[in-house]
């Protein structure tokens, strides 16, 4: 039909310019891994022989499995209550959790960074509570990190976990009560399991989020938490090394793809959390 | 049940301290007397937003974040726009591979990106230009104006446009006519998106920017590496001040568009 | 006669797949006739509506309308107007700039468009809602405002989807006969599709029934009713007793039929077979009570009261059950238990093979 074929070019510039400044220049990063300084796979190579490539990526990798449990275990009870609390109760916490899911990660990591200071908040809290004697280090090191990648993820599980949860028709509850189990066996065998979803999306997006960052540890992470991200960076900036940053890329590329298409297999992607 | 509820108390009570009192801490800070973060500040002041919007430093990156924004959420909005038209009412083939492949800009480590269109720019010259930031941002926020657009238009009655169609109306009067007045709300939200996310835009714009052409995330993260300064906390109250007035706009849209299909 | 036809069509046929919806269609619509496609779902007659609308192309054939192919014409460029099962109003629009926005497509001056807007709303009897919103309306004034809409430009051919398919009884009753007052008043051709027979029956010149992607029976609401030319027509219209027996004899149109309750004659609607099985269809308004010896044998198990009429069920010698339907005038007949005999006359009923 004539009215669908002209149509169709309306599609045409977005895809273009995808092309053009992102699939091209991703890909021409991506090839880097294989031809420069010279073409082979040397790169990969050096990535797997030397220690501080391989420390960087398991770090990575730790890390990232360290903060998604922990995001999750977090966000858990507030989804819990947005779901199953009263209306108005949910209104506000949306707007909770809104406000800052909203604001810039910069912002959000500066902030965070100013409370976990030696004469910051929480450490004046501690010390007039009389829980320490001396400010404890909380900034640039793994329990800043740990801090801010739980203010900036925490909405990403939330919003997956309530939608799971309001899905839950109360009456499965009500069955298991009715047939015999008591409240804990019932949240365990039958809502946890419902939730899955919301879960398994969360803590997903948590993780993979969590792999590519680079202002927050930069920000309020130490040395010793450098993540792939800002290892790319460096070696580009300071080394103008292209292949090593490629090979890192296509490394952090694969791990995402993987999880994403574990994402799809268990749970499919029509999840575009808006 | 009570020990679960007692429990869920405290622990969201946690979250919420957790999520916005980084956020608060710093609003007032930024109103702070003292030359240092120190909180509990000393006393009023608002030296901060006057250094802010008197240092050059400042002013110029804010005018530059603006000039990268408003282009580049007006292209990602038009682009993404006619793109979602085109997928969901159209009939292309592998449609779904496309709108995938329109989403990878959200998924890519953003790392990944800044680094690869770092290094086409160097051949082309487009570092350091505004051009090449705004190329850079228009692709970032496509895939959140493709997401909202197409989902408003996968709710709407695809049937509207045959109506209008029997009643004479050719293709683009029909989409001006019948399909734009309705998916205006998702047009407009993912507006704001888009130039919010343009202005918090970081990593990107890190590589791409230089010492004469540099957006205002870019000029706070200099200064943060350097020294901790009140005056970072009246430009991120700023920008925290934006966030929550399109976060309010977007929420008043939402609101009006579902009372208008009542 | 082609000029007097405003639509045309010639072996129009469209499949899904495998699936054949249309077959071969020949339909012609004569201008100002109502002209009503009645079947099941998945009979076809959405498919050659939307065909004929543009909105969907046929895979063979042409359709002509007055006169012309509209092959390469889309929905846009053709003379119709059409009202769906669901309003189909624009949300945002007025009831005003709903019915005013064919002519604004047209490009007509805007006191012109006044004018014929309030003419159009007139003719559905809403003057005053033009400046309402859809939503402010209720189901029946929003079809009404549907068919101002669709009529406002008075296209050549009106096209109907079930527009009462959404509507509760009542309401359903009273808009047919809108329909029908506006069909009179405006001369206008109508392609009107329906699932519900009794609604074929009261608004349509002509019924073309479907089945299976054809039409089985082109007829006046009476033909249909009274000289069904198919199994699927007579049941399809209407309440129909089907009594399955033998053809023993078939001579000058009229069949004799064996069954167990007793011997029984029909008039043949298709070729039959002396010796096959086959069935006949009678309406229960047409049965009687015979004396003893004539007809088939039964005994009454039920008698319901529908206030006109008394509808007696009665279960004949092999099981099947026969449906009686008597004017309250008439005397009673019997009691539940009763045995009776029936019968009727032989143009009253019909006889197919199988």
């Amino acid at each position: 039909m004539k009215a669908v074929d002209s149509r169709t070019w309306l599609v045409l510039p977005a895809v273009l310019l995808l092309a053009v400044a992102f699939l091209g220049p991703v890909g021409w990063l991506l090839a880097r891994a294989f031809t420069f300084p010279e073409p082979g796979l040397q790169n990969f190579a050096a990535l797997w022989e030397r220690p501080v490539y391989l420390k960087v990526v398991g770090n990575t990798l730790l890390i990232s499995a360290i903060v998604t449990p922990i995001v999750v275990l977090l966000a858990f009870p507030v989804a819990h209550l947005m779901a199953h609390g009263s209306a108005r109760l949910r209104r506000w916490l949306i707007f909770l959790v809104l406000v800052p899911f909203w604001t810039s990660l910069l912002v959000r990591a500066f902030a965070t960074a100013i409370l976990l200071q030696r004469h910051g908040l929480v450490n004046s809290l501690l010390l007039a509570l009389g829980l320490v004697e001396e400010p404890l280090p909380l900034l640039y090191n793994f329990g800043g990190l740990l801090a801010g990648c739980v203010q900036v993820l925490l909405p990403f599980v939330i919003f997956p976990l309530y939608s799971s949860m309001a899905r839950i028709d109360p009456a499965y509850m009500k069955a298991a009560a009715t047939l015999g189990a008591n409240p804990v066996r019932a949240f365990v065998r039958v809502y946890l399991p419902l939730t899955l979803p919301g879960l398994m999306t969360g803590g997903i997006l948590v993780f993979i989020s969590t792999l590519g960052y680079y202002i927050i540890p930069a920000l309020l992470g130490g040395p010793r938490q450098q993540m792939i991200s800002q290892m790319i960076q460096d070696q580009i900036a300071a080394f103008g090394n292209w292949g090593i940053a490629g090979a890192l890329s296509l490394v952090l590329l694969a791990v995402t793809g993987a999880l994403l298409l574990l994402l799809q297999v268990t749970v499919g992607l029509k999840e575009i959390a808006r | 049940m009570r020990p679960w509820r007692i429990l869920r108390a405290i622990l969201c009570w946690i979250v919420a301290v957790w999520l916005l009192a980084p956020l608060v801490v710093v609003v007032v800070i930024s109103f702070s007397s003292a030359p240092f973060l120190q909180f509990p500040p000393p006393g009023f002041s608002m030296r901060w937003y006057g250094q802010l919007f008197s240092t050059p430093a400042w002013t110029n990156s804010l005018l530059v974040s603006v000039e990268i924004m408003i282009p580049a959420a007006a292209f990602a909005t038009v682009l993404g726009t006619a793109a979602s038209y085109a997928l969901v009412r159209g009939r292309i083939p592998g449609a779904n591979l496309i709108m995938a492949c329109l989403m990878l800009p959200l998924i890519v480590p953003g790392m990944i990106t800044a680094a690869a269109l770092f290094g086409i720019y160097r051949g082309l010259g487009l570092n350091g230009t505004l051009t090449g930031l705004i190329i850079g941002h228009t692709v970032l926020c496509l895939p959140y104006v493709v997401a909202t657009v197409s989902s408003a238009l996968r709710v709407q009655d695809a049937r509207l446009e045959q109506v209008a169609s029997t009643l004479g109306a050719p293709p683009w009067a029909a989409f001006w006519h019948v399909t734009l007045p309705l998916i205006l709300p998702a047009v407009v939200s993912s507006l704001l998106v888009a130039m919010i996310l343009t202005f918090d835009e970081l990593i990107v714009s890190l590589f791409v920017s230089s010492a004469r052409v540099r957006p205002v995330a870019v000029q706070m993260w200099s200064n943060l590496l350097g020294d901790f300064d009140p005056t970072i906390s009246a430009i991120a109250s700023v920008c925290f001040l934006l966030a929550l007035l399109v976060l309010l706009a977007d929420l008043a849209l939402r609101a009006g568009r579902s009372s208008r299909i009542a | 006669m082609s000029s007097a036809n405003v639509l045309a069509l010639q072996g129009v046929s469209k499949r899904y797949g495998t699936q054949v919806a249309v077959d071969a269609l020949d339909l012609d619509l004569r201008t100002g006739e109502f002209l009503t496609l009645l079947g099941p779902s998945g009979s076809g007659k959405t498919t050659t509506l939307m065909m004929v609308a543009g909105l969907q192309q046929p895979d063979a054939g042409t359709i002509m309308l007055n006169g012309a192919s509209v092959a390469d014409l889309p929905p846009y460029r053709r003379d119709i107007g059409m009202v769906f099962q669901h309003y189909a109003l624009f949300p945002h629009m007025t009831v005003r700039r709903n019915v005013g926005f064919p002519l604004e497509m047209r490009r007509l001056p805007g006191q012109e468009i006044t004018r014929l807007v309030d003419d159009a709303l007139e003719l559905v009897r809403l003057p005053g809602l033009g400046g309402r919103l859809p939503k402010e309306l209720s189901g029946g004034q929003q079809q009404r405002v549907a068919l101002a809409r669709a009529l406002v430009y008075r296209p050549a051919l009106l096209l109907m989807d079930e527009p009462l398919g959404a509507l509760d009884r009542k309401l359903r009753e009273q808009l047919q006969l809108e329909i029908k007052r506006v069909h009179r008043e405006r001369h206008i051709s109508v392609l009107y599709v329906t699932h519900d027979q009794e609604e074929a029956l009261t608004m349509s010149d002509r019924i073309a029934v479907f089945n299976h992607g054809r039409i089985e029976q082109l007829g006046t609401p009476e033909e249909l009713y009274d000289q069904p030319r198919t199994r699927f027509v007579a049941s399809f219209i209407g309440d129909t007793n089907l009594i399955t027996g033998r053809a023993v004899s078939a001579t000058n149109g009229v069949c004799e039929v064996e069954t167990p309750a007793g011997r029984l004659r029909a008039t043949t609607r298709q070729a039959v077979t002396v010796g096959e099985t086959v069935t006949v269809a009678v309406r229960p308004e047409r049965v009687s009570f015979a004396s003893q010896g004539e007809g088939l044998g039964g005994v009454v198990t039920d008698v319901i009261f529908v206030g006109t009429a008394r509808k007696y069920v009665v279960r004949l010698a092999d099981g099947t059950e026969c449906f009686v339907l008597r004017q309250v005038g008439q005397p009673a007949v019997g009691a539940i238990g009763a045995t009776v005999q029936l019968c009727w006359q032989a143009e009253h009923a019909s006889v197919f093979a199988g």
